[in-house]
């Protein structure tokens, strides 16, 4: 999962960014307005996470440009402003959810989860594909009833796959929203961390659960 | 508790009605002394009167007195209840005659017989009835007949006479018109102290309705004003100075509700940083290093808010006028000069170029802590804003009206002149400053209230992509 933040609060913005990667999410950090916009509009993110007030363009003009632009990332708004009005606004500007400072860290990871979820229309926080349970909220994965470690990029992998299970996931798609800005760029990667899952998830003799078409993708699910 | 001093209402009933009452009083007084005198008048006229009638009765043929007093017909000299009295007094002080009435008892004449006068002398006596009356004492000669031979005319003979005359009939007119005087005040005042009060309830009507609604005021929510609806012409300027002053603290709460959401903003997101760093490092088990670095983040933070707090206190002081000055003469190049040095080296880490023009000797008497405060908050103000490897120009020039304008610029402000005009507001950033994260926006609210305490004045503009502000000090220079 690709998240962005976007506070012009030094502390706040590290401390966030930094939580959200030890979560095993892709995140991207802004500084302004600017900044943040820009990444936006380039990049597929699955969660923004919004401060409102900005230097150069504020996040209501963010929100508000990105729905028109047709963006269907969560947007998590932060903000100091706690009036009835305040959140009105944000929601009305096309927020998902409001968080008012200064707020928990675990509820931050949490709503982050949530957006997640509604996202990919996946309301169950543990998603079972065949055999194969990943727990969302946990960040248990078991198969066969059998817990299997996963390294945090590789879980951000499967967590994806599975929330697209069924479906067609090109390359692209994996790269955008599993890998941050400062991943490295070589073509193969998201190929090695499939082949990486494959040996964890799938037994000798076992059904193949992570199916490549070539050229296309890779798809998750039973049979295939 | 709220302390009072007297009733208003009081105040005027009893004003009024001493005023009212003393008025009646010297009214009545003079009604009755008016009337006493006329009524005395009028019975000493009758007494002289009198007198001279009983004086007629007496004559003098050659050196003999004739007295027909005794066969006239005077029953008022002889009658048992309330008589007259008269007596009459040859030269050499005998009793010639007197009243029946005297029964042995004599009049007193008054003073001496010889200083009796050919004038009337009316004095109030003490009857032989041990009765107040009044006497009148003349003396007279007797009448001589014109007709008779100038044998019969004897030498002139000044005989005394005096009249005496109870004053009851007096005494009782007196008598009822105080009684009519004293019911007619009684009514009078009963009467007027009622109209007092309708009066007092009337007048102060407006008063009260003014105090009712000034009891109610909330200064959140004035409402329509004091001199809505219209008030006497009295009360007038007291509605339109409350007027004046509830709309004066409507602004002051407006103003506080304001400050304390912006504060309570500005609070947050520092707090915001705290608990979030503290969190995340808490959250699991890390390197010392880590630790380390989580902690250099909340010192800086709390450097921050802390620099806010001293910021604000010292704000709130100079609002409530609670910072005294201690002027002394102060050579202000000098005292730029102590102050620089931490700025020129945050300056040089981010390749900034700090040109400062301070003659010497330039010597103003003023407050040096205070202006100290001021040129470090525009010497911090020009580092946070100025572009990296940007240029700050500090500079000091006596101006022609006696004082000293000290200047302080920096070069890469993407302010617009509109928005400059907020740059002396509380809480109020520039981008480049908000993105620090180190500014609360108060350095030149700061700035700008301690100028005015050192009775000078700050303005900022931009110039040409240069932020400048210019703090005119109409100091005596020493």
């Amino acid at each position: 999962m690709r998240l962005l933040v976007i506070e012009d609060y030094g502390p706040v913005r590290k401390a966030v960014t930094q939580a959200l990667e030890e979560q095993g999410y892709a995140v991207d950090a802004a500084e302004t307005g600017t900044d943040g916009l820009g990444l936006a509009r380039d990049h597929s993110y699955d969660v923004i996470v919004l401060d409102l007030m900005l230097p150069g363009v504020d996040g209501l003009a963010i929100l508000r440009s990105l729905r028109e632009g047709g963006s269907k990332a969560g947007v998590l708004v932060l903000t100091a402003r706690d009036t009835l009005a305040d959140r009105v606004s944000g929601l009305d500007a096309g927020a998902d959810d409001y968080l008012v400072k200064p707020f928990e860290l675990a509820e931050l990871l949490a709503r982050v989860k949530s957006l997640l979820r509604r996202c990919y229309s996946a309301p169950n926080p543990t998603i079972k594909i065949g055999d194969l349970e990943v727990d969302t909220v946990r960040r248990d994965v078991r198969r066969f009833g059998e817990v299997i470690t996963l390294s945090s990029r590789e879980y951000a992998l499967l967590e994806y796959l599975a929330h697209r299970a069924g479906e067609l996931v090109s390359r692209t798609d994996i790269w955008e929203h599993v890998y941050d800005l400062r991943s490295d760029a070589r073509s193969n990667v998201v190929d090695v961390y499939v082949g990486y899952l494959r040996k964890k998830l799938e037994r000798e003799g076992s059904e193949r659960l992570i199916h490549t078409r070539r050229g296309q993708g890779y798809m998750l699910g039973p049979g295939g | 508790m709220t302390r009072t001093h007297g009733s208003l209402r009081r105040r005027l009933l009893v004003g009024m009605g001493v005023g009212i009452g003393s008025l009646f009083l010297v009214v009545g007084a003079l009604v009755y002394r008016l009337q006493r005198q006329s009524l005395y008048d009028e019975f000493d006229r009758a007494l002289v009167a009198r007198a001279h009638t009983l004086a007629m009765l007496v004559e003098q043929e050659a050196t003999r007195i004739e007295n027909d007093l005794g066969r006239s017909p005077l029953p008022e000299f002889s009658r048992l209840e309330r008589p007259q009295y008269f007596e009459i007094w040859r030269p050499d002080g005998r009793v010639l005659d007197g009243s029946k009435s005297l029964h042995g008892t004599v009049l007193v004449p008054s003073g001496s017989l010889a200083d009796v006068t050919v004038g009337n002398v009316i004095e109030p006596v003490q009857l032989p009835d041990h009765v107040h009356g009044r006497q009148v004492t003349l003396r007279f000669m007797p009448r001589q007949d014109p007709d008779a031979d100038t044998r019969a005319i004897g030498p002139p003979i000044h005989l005394v006479l005096a009249v005496a005359q109870d004053t009851l009939d007096v005494e009782a007119s007196l008598a009822h018109l105080r009684s009519v005087l004293l019911w007619s005040f009684s009514i009078a005042m009963l009467l007027g102290l009622g109209i007092l009060v309708g009066i007092a309830w009337y007048g102060l009507r407006p008063v009260e309705a003014l105090a009712a609604r000034i009891a109610n005021i909330d200064p959140r929510a004035p409402g329509a004003g004091f001199t809505s609806p219209v008030l006497p012409v009295e009360l007038a300027p007291i509605g339109q100075r409350l007027d004046e002053l509830v709309q004066r603290l409507a602004i002051t709460f407006a103003r506080e509700r304001e400050l304390t959401a912006e504060l309570a903003h500005e609070l947050r997101t520092p707090i915001t940083g705290l608990k979030v760093t503290l969190e995340l490092a808490l959250s699991r088990q890390r390197a010392p290093e880590e630790y380390r670095r989580a902690m250099t983040d909340c010192l800086a933070i709390c450097q921050q808010t802390h620099g806010m707090v001293d910021a604000l206190l010292a704000l709130a002081r100079l609002d409530a006028g609670l910072i005294s000055l201690s002027d002394r003469p102060v050579e202000i190049g000098r005292l730029v000069g102590e102050v620089l040095p931490p700025f020129a080296t945050r300056a040089r880490t981010r390749g900034v170029t700090i040109e400062a023009a301070m003659p010497e000797h330039l010597v103003v008497t003023t407050d040096p802590d205070q202006l100290k405060l001021v040129v470090s908050n525009l010497l911090d103000n020009a580092v946070s804003y100025v572009e990296e490897r940007g240029t700050i120009r500090a500079a000091l020039v006596a101006t022609a009206g006696g004082g000293v304008q000290l200047r302080v610029a920096n070069s890469g402000s993407t302010l617009t002149s509109d928005q400059v005009r907020h740059a002396t507001e509380r809480f109020w950033r520039g981008d480049a400053a908000r993105a620090s994260g180190s500014h609360a926006g108060l350095g030149l609210a700061l700035c700008q209230k301690i100028t005015a305490l050192l009775g000078g004045s700050l303005a900022v503009t931009v110039e040409n992509g240069w932020f400048v502000a210019a703090v005119d000090l109409n100091l005596r220079r020493a």
